[in-house]
């Protein structure tokens, strides 16, 4: 039994399936599906995936092994954290950013990064916030940085680390005319312009 | 950027249609389309206010919609061998 195999399980386990779960550990899919085979090999052969419904789900085994996985994985990295190691960690991090907060969070950082930890590979994304806290959530995302409004909620197991305050604004083209008068525009005044936002279905329509 | 509930609640609390030209996923589509067609959106301030100029798009003031937001880092609070980058990540992050 070796730890890949058991970070496999629980990545196909969390990720719902081996295609998203192999994105997530950088592996192809067949790599992913011969660990998941050699973890159930070494747990005696019992199969951990019910592979007759689409898509597989775990077995009642499955769900009792998973739960003593996570134990697992939590263990080791408490481990890593306090070794020696720790202070230089190498390997790649994934990191994910806010739709239109790329320039603005990563610019500093990046360089520090860069310059203090040479061996880290970062990987970075960008995605919606409530996309991001999901994927930190499910471990594809060792952090994030997000735009939280009072709409989001951080789940338990996770921790969110304020950076600074920022407004959502309504952005118009440069050459819209100034109401008449200079008056400040109401949102009234705005009833007749065309809107140009995101599906309603693409997972999150309460927040941004 | 995504629409929030915020300003669907706004236009209905004001009985006023909300006419969504295009359903777009995409910041980029998004902005490049409402630069040619005239209409409206959604950005973090900062983030318009740091793009070049001209660049096409300028946030619009509108006193009775506002929607203040943080930029957050989300982490595991379970400690990991990355820790120390993310700790770093966020001590050299600008105030904004």
């Amino acid at each position: 039994m070796n730890l890949h195999d058991i970070e496999a399980f629980v990545a196909v386990a969390e990720a719902g399936s081996v295609n998203r779960a192999a994105a997530r550990l950088n592996l192809t899919q067949p790599a992913t599906t011969r660990r998941i085979q050699n973890f159930e090999a070494a747990i005696g052969g019992a199969p951990l995936f019910n592979r007759a419904v689409k898509p597989a789900a775990l077995t009642s085994l499955g769900n009792h092994v998973l739960e003593r996985c996570r134990r697992v994985l939590t263990a080791v990295a408490e481990l890593e954290a306090c070794t020696a190691r720790a202070a230089d960690p190498a390997g790649d991090l994934k990191a994910g950013v806010a739709h239109g907060l790329g320039d603005m969070v990563m610019t500093s950082p990046l360089d520090a990064l860069r310059r203090t930890f040479p061996r880290i590979r970062l990987q970075i994304s960008s995605n919606w916030s409530t996309d991001l806290i999901e994927d930190v959530r499910s471990g594809g995302l060792d952090c994030a940085v997000g735009l939280l409004t009072a709409a989001h909620t951080i789940p338990a197991g996770l921790a969110g680390i304020a950076l600074g305050a920022e407004q959502v604004v309504i952005v118009a083209p440069a050459r819209l005319p100034a109401k008449p008068g200079r008056q400040p525009w109401r949102l009234r005044d705005l009833a007749d312009k065309d809107w140009f936002l995101n599906p309603p279905g693409c997972g999150c329509r309460t927040a941004w | 950027m995504r629409l929030p509930n915020r300003l669907v609640k706004a236009f209905d609390r004001l009985q006023l249609p909300l006419h969504i030209a295009a359903e777009v996923f995409g910041e980029d589509l998004q902005l490049s389309l409402l630069i040619q067609s005239g209409g409206l959106g959604f950005g973090a301030a900062a983030a318009v206010r740091a793009q070049p100029t001209p660049s096409g798009v300028a946030i619009l003031e509108v006193p009775d919609f506002v929607l203040p937001a943080t930029v957050t880092l989300i982490r595991s609070v379970t400690p990991g061998r990355f820790d120390p980058v993310i700790d770093c990540w966020c001590a050299t992050s600008p105030p904004s």
